[in-house]
């Protein structure tokens, strides 16, 4: 894995990442397209996800972690992460193995009682309900 | 406004428990999740989000079977029946 540039992560690159996803959804429930083809258009979205699972994950926690920047960067990267289960729930060991959620709880643990991030911690708790409502069989002991 | 924001992220964890309690009620039994939410119903500072939120969750999570072997019978529900029984050796209503 290359060395993250962080710099370039925040102007633009997570935003991009993010609107890509979207359209990956749009695609992937759009409904010209016949059901045959979506099939093939959901395997081919939750190959790609799959092989590059990892990379992605570390990235995004990277992110998470920097501090005294703008808290929306943060966001964002649960953001991310919480759009990447849903098109690809079988991603949530990959997840686990990255240890995500011990980043998660450490997001949602941090500044208590602040109003600032409380955009954070709704988007924790969205990306908890997507997991729950996704894969219960795996949901991690540490959110509970 | 800070406030409303606490008030708005406890209305979710609430949301979010219910939904860990129908989901993986197991982990919920192992963390306490079904005392907290017992204790929901009956904290004062809930009021007119508890009756039809957690009160009806509550209802629908006692009526399933899978989900029902989790419950404490003495533990966790006599909190709620509490109000309906006496103690032992007291023969009028206090």
């Amino acid at each position: 894995m290359k060395p993250v540039d962080l710099k370039d992560t925040m102007t633009g690159y997570l935003q991009n990442f993010l609107t890509r996803l979207h359209n990956v959804k749009k695609l992937c429930t759009v409904e010209k397209y016949e059901e045959h083809v979506l099939k093939v258009l959901r395997e081919q979205t939750i190959t790609i996800i799959e092989s590059k699972a990892v990379e992605v994950f570390q990235l995004l926690k990277a992110i998470m972690l920097v501090r005294n920047v703008d808290r929306s960067i943060r966001e964002k990267s649960i953001r991310g992460i919480k759009m990447l289960l849903k098109l690809c729930p079988a991603a949530n060991a990959q997840l686990i193995e990255s240890k995500i959620p011990v980043f998660i709880i450490f997001i949602l643990e941090r500044e208590f009682k602040s109003s600032v991030v409380a955009k954070e911690r709704q988007q924790c708790f969205k990306l908890i309900s997507a997991w729950l409502t996704l894969c219960p069989d795996t949901f991690p002991l540490l959110f509970a | 406004m800070r406030n409303e924001e606490e008030t708005q992220l406890r209305y979710d964890a609430i949301d979010l428990l219910i939904l860990m309690c129908s989901k993986s009620p197991r982990i919920a039994a192992q963390v306490g999740g079904f005392k907290q939410l017992i204790d929901s119903v009956i904290d004062p500072s809930l009021d007119g989000y508890r009756y039809d939120r957690i009160s009806h969750a509550l209802m629908l999570l006692i009526n399933d079977p899978r989900i029902r072997i989790f419950f404490r019978p003495v533990v966790d529900l006599n909190r709620i029946f509490a109000i309906f029984t006496r103690p032992d050796g007291v023969n009028k209503d206090p």
